[in-house]
């Protein structure tokens, strides 16, 4: 029995050494750390207005950025030839029409910063050599904006559907 | 001599006296000795190499040992704008300083996450903030602490000389998904006659988080330390 008591005695004794090494070595190790912390807010949407004026023949469209975003913009321009008397010419500095007809767009080439507005867009239209008193012209303009978004690349993604006409 | 029926000789009182007579007297002399030291004492200082990390910016030391929570202020990514682009990059200069006395192995563990109105969201994934990291460290995935934040853990690989900066990020950007997979509801009103349609984004107003916290090793006995204090084998930064 005693010497039960003393085998078990030295194993005791004999674990908590090697317990205490083990704790011993890992707390020999050097490390230290640091830490800290970044943050931003995404803004999604975009917000944007439409002025036009129409005097003596000329209707003139300027888009406001009125959001907190960058965007993109195109316009559409439906005036139709009541009587097929007159004719519509749609011109504007960094305007570029892409396609025809009913179908046809101006995009505005340059991205619009918030609290800008794009360059003036300017209808002209002309009554034809046969036009008949009383006939009128119809300007109806329709704009879309969408919010900039970037590639990894950093080229400007074209919203679906559009014609790529962005200069960067 | 009896003491209580015990016989003590002589003999044995004699060597008793003589013990206590020179335990006295020595005790005496010690304190005395003592008493007499005036030399100028000896310092002698021993110095171990440290081990210490910083998180930086431009340069600049801004990290903590404090707890990082939702509330703490940041103090990296502070020349972005205060809405972010979607897809864009900004320029974010975030590495690490060896500010100890010894070189060290250096790994950054980095928790993503979206706020809204101040709580951990996943409306978004947090796959979507997207660090830009330079090529010298090795990134691997790690386990986070709840669903809604996503861990990776960068390695730097090779060692940090003391003193020596690396840079982690160069910028930071929101992947274009979140605008073109975002949840939109339209909105519509007329306006002098005029129809207008808007796009109502969801997600329009969160806010993301990127924490980084640095943690440095020594190099002298790597394998184990490393294993020991990190728990991941060496060959991870490069050993």
């Amino acid at each position: 029995m005693k010497a039960v008591n003393k085998k078990s005695f030295l194993l005791v004794i004999a674990l908590a050494l090697v317990f205490s090494l083990t704790v011993g070595l890992t707390l020999a190790y050097f490390s230290d750390y640091n830490a800290a912390k970044g943050e931003s807010t995404i803004a999604l949407g975009g917000k944007t207005e439409i002025h036009d004026e129409y005097t003596s023949d000329t209707k003139t469209v300027v888009i406001e950025n009125t959001g907190d975003v960058p965007v993109v913009v195109r316009v559409a321009v439906y005036a139709p030839i009541v009587g097929d008397n007159q004719t519509a010419d749609v011109s504007g500095t960094d305007w570029e029409k892409v396609g025809s007809g009913d179908t046809a767009y101006w995009y505005y080439t340059k991205i619009i910063e918030p609290k800008k507005s794009s360059s003036t867009l300017t209808v002209s239209t002309t009554y034809l050599k046969n036009a008949d008193l009383g006939d009128t012209v119809d300007v109806v303009v329709t704009h879309e904006s969408s919010q900039v978004a970037y590639d990894k690349d950093g080229n400007v993604i074209v919203p679906s559907g559009w014609a790529n006409k962005i200069v960067q | 001599m009896k003491f209580k029926g015990t016989k003590i000789s002589k003999r044995t009182i004699a060597l008793f006296a003589a013990a206590l007579v020179l335990l006295v007297s020595g005790g005496t002399m010690g304190t005395k000795a003592a008493l007499n030291i005036t030399g100028v004492p000896y310092e002698e200082a021993i110095q171990t190499d440290e081990v210490a990390v910083q998180i930086t910016e431009n340069g600049k030391e801004v990290g903590t040992k404090d707890p990082i929570t939702v509330e703490t202020a940041p103090t990296i990514f502070t020349s972005v704008p205060e809405t972010f682009e979607p897809g864009k990059t900004y320029d974010a200069k975030v590495g690490v300083s060896n500010t100890g006395s010894a070189d060290a192995y250096v790994r950054v563990m980095v928790h993503k996450y979206w706020l809204k109105e101040g709580k951990k969201s996943l409306a978004l994934s947090p796959s979507y903030i997207e660090p830009i990291t330079t090529s010298k460290w090795k990134a691997v995935k790690g386990a986070s602490g709840d669903k809604e934040t996503e861990t990776m853990i960068y390695y730097y690989q090779s060692k940090l000389d003391a003193d020596a900066s690396a840079q982690l990020f160069t910028g930071i950007r929101i992947n274009e998904k979140v605008l073109t997979n975002g949840r939109v509801k339209t909105e519509e009103s007329t306006v002098n006659d005029v129809t207008v349609i808007n796009y109502i984004y969801e997600y329009d107003g969160l806010t993301f988080v990127v924490e980084a916290e640095a943690q440095a090793v020594q190099t002298h006995n790597a394998d184990e330390a490393i294993k020991s204090v990190w728990g991941v084998d060496s060959s991870v930064v490069g050993l």
